[in-house]
């Protein structure tokens, strides 16, 4: 039986504190920070708080279908996936991660990139 | 009915079509729309709903089924049993109907050029911060409608006040100019609303309470509460108004800062005439310079939706936790 990252970081209560830490990343990241400026914060966070949850190995609500319809019309491109990535790599490194479970939590984000994408 | 296109579903004021074999549920989540679910078959009941009058008569009768006859006649059903074959209007029942009850208007009076003072007695159980929609008849017999945040915290036998704006072209504000008086019944339709105080909210070092216009008659209350509950850390109450004249209760104000050693008032505006005790600033850069350990710090947001929506930003961005932050946001109608 493999621990997943979800449960290695504490479970829900845990993902609060790491949506605020990622979220905080890419709100300072003007790559894609304009993407966020006219959207519903606090719906924004419960969002992003499900993918999170899906990317860490927790309880999945969060479907590649949902993640196509959220991304469409956007024009999203190959940067601005980086973007994120990389903000939730620092994210994982904030919180003492380790390289072996943050290279599991990027697999599981680039199993959804063509969904985001639009491809 | 013959609707060629088949059945859709209205929530939240947008039309959705219904594809062959999906229920409202799965419309709704097709869309994007975030319905609390689980079992989808009927049981759980997680997905509950109400249809809006004109809609109940077409409403499946398998999506009332395992409902009770109270909450059938009342137009609740379960999205993910509903396979409509026409136009359903629906929402949430949170944002539906709620319990009332009965109260009476005791007073009225100004406090400001466009701010009315409401008293009603009405046995409601609420809790500071929250807010209740107020239905009243107007003498034509049209029904009004318009939610109002309670002003002080719960009372055993208090009357419950409200402070409302008066808007040129709303009816409500009409009905209190032109209509009302001491005496005339009144019903509460709630309480609503999630920006109250917490167990968490309590630990915290700082506590900011900001609003604009009567978005002030919410943190009101939630400043008391907190008094209330001998909360040790520093309060800072911040009224921020574009001109000087969207300012009331100031005298009130003053003397509660002058009173309570722990409260630190803030009263803001762009207006360049300002003198004190007016402060003029930016909102949403005057909270960065505030003392403030902002991971220890709770936010309580009330007034226009983009004043909440920049606020929220704005001290999330300084390292308030986002579950710190509450806000409740006016809606104009």
């Amino acid at each position: 039986m493999t621990t997943t990252v979800f449960d290695k970081l504490g479970g829900a209560a845990a993902i609060d504190a790491a949506v605020d830490i990622f979220y905080r990343k890419v709100l300072a990241d003007d790559r894609i920070s304009h993407f966020f400026d006219t959207i519903d914060m606090a719906a924004q966070h419960q969002k992003q708080k499900a993918f999170l949850t899906m990317a860490f190995g927790g309880p999945n609500n969060y479907s590649g279908k949902d993640m196509r319809t959220a991304h469409q019309g956007m024009n999203l491109t190959e940067e601005h996936f980086t973007a994120v990535a990389e903000a939730l790599v620092a994210t994982l490194q904030d919180l003492d991660v380790t390289q072996a479970d943050i290279d599991s939590v990027i697999d599981i984000a680039l199993s959804v990139k063509d969904d985001v994408l639009n491809r | 009915m013959t609707d060629l296109t088949g059945g859709s579903i209205v929530y939240q004021g947008e039309t959705l079509a219904i594809e062959p074999e999906e229920s409202v549920l799965g419309a709704l989540l097709r869309n994007g729309h975030s319905i609390r679910h689980s079992c989808q078959a009927g049981a759980c009941q997680s997905c509950l709903m109400q249809a809006h009058e004109d809609s109940r008569a077409v409403l499946p009768s398998a999506s009332q089924q395992p409902l009770s006859p109270a909450q059938r006649q009342q137009g609740f059903f379960l999205a993910c049993c509903a396979y409509p074959e026409s136009k359903i209007t629906a929402s949430l029942p949170d944002d539906a109907v709620h319990p009332t009850v009965s109260g009476v208007v005791t007073g009225i009076s100004p406090l400001a050029a466009d701010v009315i003072q409401l008293s009603v007695k009405a046995d409601l159980k609420y809790e500071a911060g929250q807010f209740v929609n107020l239905r009243v008849s107007s003498t034509s017999g049209e029904e009004i409608q318009r939610s109002y945040s309670l002003v002080t915290a719960p009372t055993d036998g208090a009357d419950l006040i409200f402070h409302i704006k008066l808007l040129s072209d709303g009816r409500f504000s009409r009905w209190l100019q032109q209509e009302a008086k001491v005496g005339d019944g009144i019903t509460l339709a709630g309480p609503h609303g999630t920006c109250q105080v917490s167990f968490d909210d309590l630990k915290n070092q700082h506590t900011v309470l900001a609003g604009t216009g009567t978005g002030l008659a919410p943190l009101l209350a939630i400043r008391e509460a907190l008094h209330e509950q001998q909360y040790a850390g520093d309060i800072h109450l911040i009224f921020s108004n574009r001109d000087l004249a969207g300012f009331y209760c100031i005298d009130t104000l003053v003397d509660l800062a002058r009173k309570q050693s722990n409260l630190s008032l803030h009263l803001l505006t762009l207006d360049e005439s300002a003198t004190a005790p007016y402060t003029q600033a930016d909102v949403y850069q005057y909270v960065k310079s505030l003392p403030l350990e902002f991971a220890s710090t709770s936010v309580f947001l009330c007034g226009a939706d983009s004043f909440v929506k920049k606020m929220r930003k704005a001290c999330f961005l300084q390292g308030v936790a986002m579950k710190n932050i509450k806000a409740d946001a006016f809606v104009a109608s």
